[in-house]
């Protein structure tokens, strides 16, 4: 499995992964800044610790994004193994947590 | 993240999860990388429906007569945006395993759920527009 020797620039790939992890950072720190201010018209402690979370989290994982795209362009030119699932999880238990805290906020605002 | 530890002393790492990194082969990675954007595309989906859900719950302060239909649709909107994550990650580790062992990427009736959530919360719209 050599690629250096191809017609392929393997660093294209790679970046639109990263910017791809970029976008959904935002995404998710967007929603869940707004799901943190909604929450904290019930409860200001919870809101608060909902974007303290948020923000620290998100801070974390675009350096962890740009180390992660770093060591794919070493593993791509040197044939070594990509990223693993890890990350993919981890992004998932991150929405699960903003759709419990979002459900939350609507029967607290139902009820 | 969590690039393994074997990528300083040059072995192969154990990648995590083994389900789907114990089999087959490496692919071309330029699909892994497609099937990673793939997945983030889920997630980012996920999360509008979460916005959605939770901005209809706020504004539902405009209408306090017609509180009922609006949070049964915020519920349905946050539910959809949760099946929407799940259903990522799902979709990844299917599609990663099946480039692994060079089988038929999987179907998945995530997609239908998901629009018939959509027609749901739309006809919940509807009713109460009419009712």
């Amino acid at each position: 499995m050599r690629y250096h020797d191809q017609l392929w620039d393997p660093g294209l790939q790679n970046e639109r992964t990263k910017l791809s992890w970029q976008r959904t950072l935002l995404s998710m720190l967007a929603c869940a800044l707004v799901v943190a201010r909604l929450v904290g018209t019930y409860a200001w402690q919870w809101g608060l610790l909902v974007a303290v979370i948020a923000s620290a989290g998100g801070l974390w994982a675009s350096f962890r994004v740009r180390m992660r795209y770093r060591s794919s362009q070493m593993a791509l030119y040197e044939d070594r193994a990509l990223p693993d699932g890890l990350a993919n999880v981890a992004l998932t238990v991150g929405v699960l947590v903003v759709g419990v805290a979002a459900m939350g906020y609507v029967l607290a605002s139902a009820l | 993240m969590a690039e393994g530890l074997g990528a300083l002393s040059g072995k192969e790492p154990r990648r995590w999860p083994r389900s789907v990194y114990g089999v087959g082969e490496d692919p071309d990675p330029r699909f892994s990388f497609a099937n990673e954007r793939t997945f983030l595309a889920w997630i980012r989906t996920g999360l509008g429906f979460l916005t959605a859900g939770v901005a209809l719950s706020a504004l539902s302060a405009l209408d306090p007569t017609r509180g009922w239909e609006i949070h049964l649709a915020s519920g349905l909107l946050v539910i959809c945006g949760v099946l929407a994550g799940v259903i990522a990650l799902r979709r990844w580790w299917r599609n990663e395993r099946a480039m692994r062992l060079n089988a038929p990427l999987p179907s998945t009736a995530g997609l239908m759920l998901l629009t018939g959530g959509l027609i749901l919360v739309g006809a919940v719209a509807l009713l109460f527009l009419l009712g």
